[in-house]
């Protein structure tokens, strides 16, 4: 265990080496949030509320989303474990005395606690200074913490497997864009799930994605509260389960393709 | 006129210097520090057609720097340099199409295409006529043996091979000089030797100028009459390689089989470079004892069975001039 | 040199197909992808039922044409983009300068991609469900000005790549900056252009006009009137907008090429 604390503690000390990099990912990601909330502002000129969500719920939707990017709200980013595989660097890896998934997902997780802290946060605050993006109070963030734990769990995991499917296909870019198809979609990234239309909101509610974006952001603003919270926080343990044990399959299935083939 | 005429030549760098610890980068971010790095320092020579000139240095030498500005890739911060009457960064498209380029390290070529079909394709870029393309490409196919893989595509392609269709794709359009960086550069023997004696061959039959860049001595000593030695950034020498030997060598080797094994071959004058049981490896200076005298001495002391006297090596030479500088080789 | 720029694309193409399942593969993708944007406009601004007095229909009209242009941009221009940055820190670009042929169409022809027709499938499929719903008096003109104007938009976006590529000669990897101009701009042209603050409109149509690939043609094309005043005859400056914006990036290479040539890599 102390071995996955210090690579997740070393992926975080990385992170913070590329100062220029993520500004440079603060500013884009703020524009694009920006951005979509002009065209809100526009939509919602009539005023009101529609499915519930009003200009200002819509906004903080908006805002939280994209600071949850560099979490892996919107898209599988990382592709450093497919790259491996194709490179073949990976068969070292999977030789070491240590769980593969494991480790990435430590590397993951300090990555992505620096993102959180840091490039999410400001990319917040940009919102919230200049869009009037809701600012959350103490419940909100106490129920905020294991929802965005096990999102990044989440994510994780589908990242992972997504990867790994470059064992099969010898090139992963066409399984990544059919995932980030799915998942910005899916998770409410691209659309908050009030916004879909009953057949599309039926099919989100049962899968995961919506675990990785919608659920962590409605939590985090308030609108899902009391009672809710913990059933969505249930739902989120539930795929976070499920999503590991699927990823360790795949993983065991890569091992055996490894062993048999050679890679 | 010279073919190539090159006065006074020099190219300075901007570079920025990098500051330690976090409040560096910060300063660094505010105000940037430069230094200036001077690559070619006042470099000038002629060349005539048909030359075959070694342009020899050590790495940083500024052999390449200077091989950029005569294919027009960089552009000189003082000084003239003229190729065939033009300007090579001024002109640089009409330039291009007189001369072929082969870098060492990286390929002309396109990198996921067939070799045929890379050369095809500049058959069209220099709009070669199909005749003279043709009969280019049969000589060069022969000559370097590149039948067995031109078909495949030049990113599978071994060093050696992918020289060779760099070669052969720089002479496709009949240029009158050839510029070579580094051409030997990670070659095992054998592609080596490939290599030079088929430029000694186009030299000769077609009459093409060329320059070539290296480091290494093989290539000069086999393929140029002509050695321009640069180091930081100035010529050091220009002129014959066999002159070059004669004058700035003043060590010989003399090599004997003594007739006795245990005999000592020290005379005074020489220093025992290496004993291998009858054979010794004697240096002297040629400065202070002749190669006559030495064996005079010698086979007064001890009798000799045979002998040979050995030439310097370039490479001594050459080193030591660099670490002397040229002043300090005694005439 | 027309036909030279065919003979090098046609070889990057038959390059590419080689590998016929992954082409088709990630044709399918892109035009899922991007099919995907739409989608979600689409949803958006059918629960409101219009965004800015445009309906979904007319909103369709707007997104096909300024994602038909991108997607030909993208088909042309990729060249200079990933594997430009590469050419760059690998040191490749001494050998452009080594050829007799201008560095901009050796970096033009160099990655063309005709997966990308995938977009431009999916938005010619919502072009056209725009031109079935929407009663569009077609008058030769606005025949005319269709192909002009996505013409131009795919110049605008074209030029938008070199311009991000031309940053490589100086901070050695494309900035994501540049994102926010070509993804950005194809977002925000996705809705009307009359929906944004006044700075917003001004900036995407008059300093980097990427308001031209669609919001005036779709006025004219409409006969609707501009709520802030903007006259219908700009729908013909596009061309103008396009090709001028094209020669300031061009310049700007150029430049770029200039300074390379006289710092080295």
């Amino acid at each position: 265990m102390g071995l996955y604390l210090a690579v997740a503690i070393r992926a975080f000390r990385r992170a913070t080496a590329y100062r220029a990099a993520y500004l440079a990912g603060i500013i884009t990601n703020a524009f694009f949030g920006a951005l979509v909330c002009f065209v809100y502002q526009a939509l919602y000129a009539a005023g009101g509320s529609v499915a519930g969500l009003s200009l200002r719920d819509a906004v903080s939707y908006t805002w939280a989303t994209q600071s949850l990017i560099s979490i892996g709200a919107g898209w599988v980013t990382s592709t450093e474990i497919s790259s491996s595989i194709a490179t073949g660097d990976v068969v070292a890896d999977l030789y070491r005395p240590w769980s593969f998934y494991l480790y990435w997902l430590s590397r993951s997780l300090g990555e992505r606690t620096f993102n959180l802290l840091f490039r999410g946060s400001l990319t917040y605050l940009i919102g919230v200074l200049y869009f009037g993006a809701r600012v959350p109070g103490p419940a909100e963030l106490l129920a905020f913490a294991p929802a965005i734990a096990l999102a990044m769990l989440i994510s994780f995991s589908f990242s992972f497997m997504v990867n790994l499917s470059a064992f099969w296909l010898l090139d992963a870019t066409g399984a990544i864009l059919m995932a980030n198809v799915l998942l910005s979609f899916f998770s409410g990234f691209l659309l908050p799930l009030a916004f879909f239309p009953p057949a599309l909101q039926a099919v989100a509610r049962a899968l995961p994605f919506q675990a990785i974006t919608a659920l962590p952001a409605q939590i985090f603003l308030g609108q899902t509260r009391g009672p809710a919270v913990a059933a969505a926080l249930a739902v989120q343990l539930f795929w976070a389960a499920a999503l590991a044990a699927l990823a360790l399959a795949v993983q065991a299935a890569a091992m055996r393709k490894v062993v048999v083939q050679g890679g | 006129m010279a073919l190539i005429e090159v006065e006074g030549l020099r190219k300075e760098f901007r570079r920025a210097v990098r500051r330690e610890g976090r409040l560096g980068a910060l300063r660094s971010l505010l105000a940037r520090e430069y230094r200036t790095v001077t690559a070619v320092d006042g470099v000038s020579f002629t060349v005539g057609a048909g030359e075959m000139v070694g342009y020899l240095g050590p790495n940083g030498a500024g052999k390449s720097t200077t091989l950029k500005m005569l294919t027009g890739i960089l552009v000189p911060s003082a000084g003239r340099i003229e190729v065939g009457g033009l300007v090579p960064h001024r002109q640089r498209v009409e330039h291009v199409r007189r001369i072929g380029v082969v870098f060492g390290q990286r390929t002309q070529l396109w990198w996921d295409l067939p070799t045929i079909e890379s050369f095809d394709l500049l058959r069209h870029v220099y709009r070669i006529p199909p005749e003279r393309y043709r009969a280019n490409l049969a000589r060069y196919c022969e000559l370097l043996e590149l039948g067995p893989f031109l078909a495949t595509p030049v990113r599978q392609l071994s060093l050696g091979q992918r020289m060779r269709a760099d070669l052969a794709a720089a002479l496709l359009h009949d240029p009158s000089i050839l510029f070579l960086d580094e051409p030997t550069i990670g070659l095992d023997v054998v592609a080596r030797e490939r290599i030079r004696s088929f430029l000694a061959e186009i030299n000769r039959e077609r009459g093409v100028t060329v320059i070539l860049t290296t480091h290494d001595l093989g290539d000069i000593a086999r393929l140029c009459q002509r050695v321009v030695l640069i180091n930081q950034g100035r010529v050091i020498y220009d002129g014959a390689l066999e002159a070059l030997r004669a004058r700035y060598g003043r060590w010989r080797t003399l090599v004997v089989d003594l007739a006795d094994p245990e005999a000592d071959p020290r005379v005074p004058g020489t220093e025992l470079l290496r004993r291998e049981g009858p054979r010794a490896w004697l240096r002297f200076d040629r400065e202070r004892v002749t190669a006559a005298g030495l064996i005079a001495e010698l086979a007064a002391r001890c009798p000799v069975r045979d002998l040979t006297v050995e030439e310097p090596e370039i490479e001594d030479v050459v080193r030591r001039i660099y670490e002397n500088g040229i002043a300090k080789i005694s005439v | 040199m027309l036909a030279l720029y065919f003979r090098l694309i046609g070889a990057r193409v038959r390059a590419q197909l080689q590998y016929r399942a992954s082409f088709w593969l990630q044709l399918v993708s892109f035009g899922l992808v991007s099919g995907l944007e739409f989608a979600v406009i689409a949803i958006l601004v059918g629960r409101f039922g219009g965004v800015g007095g445009w309906s979904v229909a007319e909103t369709a009209l707007l997104y096909g044409l300024t994602s038909l242009a991108f997607s030909f941009a993208e088909m042309v221009g990729r060249g200079f983009d990933a594997p430009f940055e590469r050419l760059i820190q690998q040191g490749g670009f001494d050998g452009v300068l080594s050829r007799p042929l201008g560095s901009f169409f050796q970096i033009l022809t160099s990655d063309f991609q005709l997966r990308r027709l995938g977009r431009s499938a999916q938005a010619l499929l919502v072009l056209g469900y725009a031109f079935a719903q929407l009663e569009i008096a077609w008058t030769p003109d606005r025949l005319l000005l269709v192909p002009l104007t996505v013409a131009s938009g795919a110049t605008i976006y074209l030029a938008l790549v070199v311009i991000g590529a031309t940053l490589c000669f100086w901070t050695v990897r494309t900035p994501e900056v540049i994102n926010v101009f070509t993804f950005g701009g194809e977002q925000l042209t996705s809705y009307p252009l009359s929906i944004y603050q006044e700075w917003l409109r001004t900036f995407f149509l008059f300093i980097v006009p990427v308001g031209f690939a669609n919001y005036p043609a779709g006025l004219y094309l409409l006969g609707r009137a501009d709520p802030h005043g903007l006259p219908a005859w700009l729908a013909w400056c596009a061309p103008l907008a396009a090709l001028a914006f094209l020669a300031l990036a061009l310049r700007f290479w150029a430049f770029g090429v200039s300074k390379y040539t006289s710092t080295g890599s």
